[in-house]
């Protein structure tokens, strides 16, 4: 439907919906529920340079509003990914993004290089790449999403080998997003996710031990949606750059909420283990919703919170 | 006809009964039969339709799904152990409920010329129920008998319908007040040395008895397929939440796998109970 076709940073989709790394699978696992063509585009599971095996059990609790989780990454590496995953989804989405992740600076590189490679072998495999940058360094410990130095460094690494359009997915649990935010484009991001899950902790009470296996885990749903909401909008105004929404999308209001805070598109992560088909029920309303808003299509609606000179309005 | 594929199924409370202190018995109606007979060890995860709470949907094994494992009405046994258990607890006749399935890897059908010993813990008991009504509805060849554990009798849930199945059922209770004074474990032990020729065990109860059957089973090299109960997020293989830990020859994690899609049923041998937490 043209009325809901939009942009980010070069990325066409036909939607503005997109799935959420991690919450769609490592590859074709949804095509049981939707036809994979249904999204915008499918994000997949981060896929980091070695395979990783992922945290003890139990690595999700429910808590309030959302879930805790700490699976972490567990995925077969980048080789597994262009030798299986990119083939067997070739041709099956509207569009593909590649999400990864490097445990040290310098695997960013070498993870771009083989991105570029396989695009040379198989061009149109993957229209973009979502850099993961909430994963912990294991050279410090420390998520690269927490430094802009080390934030920039990253994106640098991958943009030297990579023509495609290029996301940085930032941690909402920083104190300066738009710093952040402007050390990635510095790096050559043509845009942002925000934002991953924000850090957060349950315990027992009655032992005292962390309710997840890991310890502390990433907190995602409903109740994280003000916190993007003011994350998106904040650095829509302070950076002007090209933003896909993450945080706690359930709803064709929530998408159209992001929308007019300054997103381009919206990712749609936990909703989806409530209900597989959730996707498809927000694209449904969504044309009514813009009627409902008095806009004509869904570019008109991104930004409307700002005023007329804020932002990017490509 | 229409008939229901694995879907998000809209169905209909029918009966909330309670069986025993704290546990109970949901019948809910499908919307039309479903396409493929169920087999015990399928799965789905279930939420009151339309309620925000508890946030996830919870995953439940079927007890019983009609004469012909297609409906129209499937039967869940569960005990109230928390937030969802204890909203479904609270369901009423007539209200809906969103189930999400079948899902999952469900227990093999019996083998002739096997006897297929099925060890179920308390409210372990629903995915080999289902194997048994599947066994008896159609005639499938194969001796097969029940060993039925709990703490105490009242926690023998649903033990005359599964005396109804067609098999003998022995059964052991910790404190004795109901068969074997003892655990199930100790009662397996005893039933295999009884049994002559090839036997494969199927079972389904808490996280250490069933690492207590595979002990069993692995010391007499007869194959033990166990099914899973693991925290569950999706129930659809998304989320990576359900991982169950697989050791590799040497008894060490090697990896782990999806309890939802490449379980719940799967070989106990290789799993590592002890890093199963949950
Ligand atoms: C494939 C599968 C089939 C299942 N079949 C049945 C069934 O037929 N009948 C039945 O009663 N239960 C079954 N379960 C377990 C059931 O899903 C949990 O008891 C339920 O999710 C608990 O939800 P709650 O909100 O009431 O508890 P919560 O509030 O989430 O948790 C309360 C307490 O229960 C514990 N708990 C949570 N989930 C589980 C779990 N999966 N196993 C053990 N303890 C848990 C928590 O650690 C906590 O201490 C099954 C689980 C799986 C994965
Ligand atoms: C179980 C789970 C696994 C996730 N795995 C990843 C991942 O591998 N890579 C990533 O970039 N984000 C991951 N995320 C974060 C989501 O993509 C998303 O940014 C976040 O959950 C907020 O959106 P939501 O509230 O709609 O889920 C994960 C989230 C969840 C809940
Ligand atoms: S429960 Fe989500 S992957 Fe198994």
């Amino acid at each position: 439907m043209e009325m809901l076709r939009t942009e980010v940073g070069g990325l066409a989709l036909a939607t503005p919906l997109l799935s959420a790394s991690g919450t769609f699978g490592h590859e074709d696992e949804m095509a049981e529920w939707i036809d994979l063509r249904e999204p915008g585009a499918v994000v997949l599971k981060t896929v980091t340079f070695h395979p990783r095996r992922g945290n003890p059990p139990p690595r999700i609790v429910e808590v309030s509003g959302g879930i805790l989780n700490s699976i972490g990454l567990p995925n077969e590496g980048i080789d597994h990914l262009i030798a299986v995953t990119l083939p067997r989804m070739r041709g099956r989405t509207r569009a593909l993004v590649v999400n990864v992740a490097g445990e040290r600076v310098d695997e960013f590189g070498r993870i771009g290089e083989k991105l570029a490679a396989a695009l040379r072998a198989n061009p149109g495999d993957f229209q973009a790449v979502e850099l993961n940058l909430s994963c912990p360094n294991v050279e410090s410990g420390f998520p690269f999403a927490k430094s802009p130095e080390l934030a920039a460094r990253c994106v640098r690494l991958c943009r030297d080998h990579l023509s495609v359009p290029l996301l940085a997915k930032l941690s909402p649990s920083v104190a300066d997003i738009a710093e952040i935010a402007l050390a990635c484009k510095e790096g050559g991001a043509d845009g942002l996710t925000l934002s991953n899950t924000a850090l957060g902790l349950a315990l027992d009470w009655r032992t005292g031990r962390p309710r997840l296996g890991a310890g502390h885990g990433g907190f995602s749903g409903p109740a994280l949606k003000p916190l993007a909401m003011y994350l998106v909008f904040t650095a829509f105004r302070k950076t002007g750059m090209p933003i896909v929404a993450a945080g706690g999308a359930e709803t064709a209001e929530d998408v159209m909420e992001f929308l007019a805070a300054g997103a381009r598109a919206v990712q749609i992560g936990t909703a989806t283990f409530r209900s597989p088909r959730v996707m498809r029920a927000i694209e449904q309303r969504l044309p009514e919703l813009l009627a409902q808003a008095g806009v004509a299509d869904v570019a008109a609606q991104i930004g409307r919170a700002h005023p007329p000179a804020a932002g990017a309005k490509a | 006809m229409t008939s229901c594929t694995r879907d998000v199924l809209q169905t209909t409370v029918r009966e909330v009964a309670a069986i025993g202190r704290d546990a109970w018995r949901l019948t809910v109606a499908l919307p039309a039969p479903l396409a493929t007979p169920l087999a015990g060890g399928h799965f789905f995860m279930l939420r009151t339709a339309g309620a925000d709470f508890p946030f996830l949907n919870r995953p439940f094994s079927a007890h019983a799904a009609g004469p012909d494992g297609r409906g129209p009405e499937l039967v869940f046994l569960f005990k109230t152990v928390g937030r969802g258990t204890g909203c479904l607890a609270r369901l009423r006749v007539g209200e809906a409920v969103t189930a999400i399935g079948p899902l999952g890897q469900p227990f093999p059908d019996p083998r002739p010329g096997e006897t297929t010993v099925l060890v179920a813990g308390g409210v372990g008991l629903p995915p080999l129920h289902l194997w048994l009504e599947r066994r008896r509805q159609r005639r499938l060849g194969g001796a097969a008998l029940l060993l039925y554990g709990a703490r105490s009798h009242d926690q023998l849930l649903e033990l005359a319908s599964a005396q109804a199945l067609g098999v003998e059922v022995r059964t052991s209770t910790d404190d004795g007040s109901h068969g074997l004074h003892g655990r199930v474990d100790r009662l397996l032990e005893g039933t295999l040395a009884g049994i002559a020729g090839p036997v494969r065990i199927l079972t389904c109860g808490p996280d250490p008895m069933m690492a207590a059957v595979t002990r069993v089973a692995a010391t007499r090299g007869v194959p033990c397929l166990v099914s899973l109960e693991t925290v569950m997020a999706c129930g659809f293989g998304v989320c990576n939440a359900c991982a169950v830990p697989i050791a590799d020859g040497d008894g060490r994690l090697a990896r782990y796998v999806r309890a939802c899609i490449e379980g719940p049923v799967m070989d106990g041998k290789p799993v590592l109970w002890q890093h199963a937490t949950h």
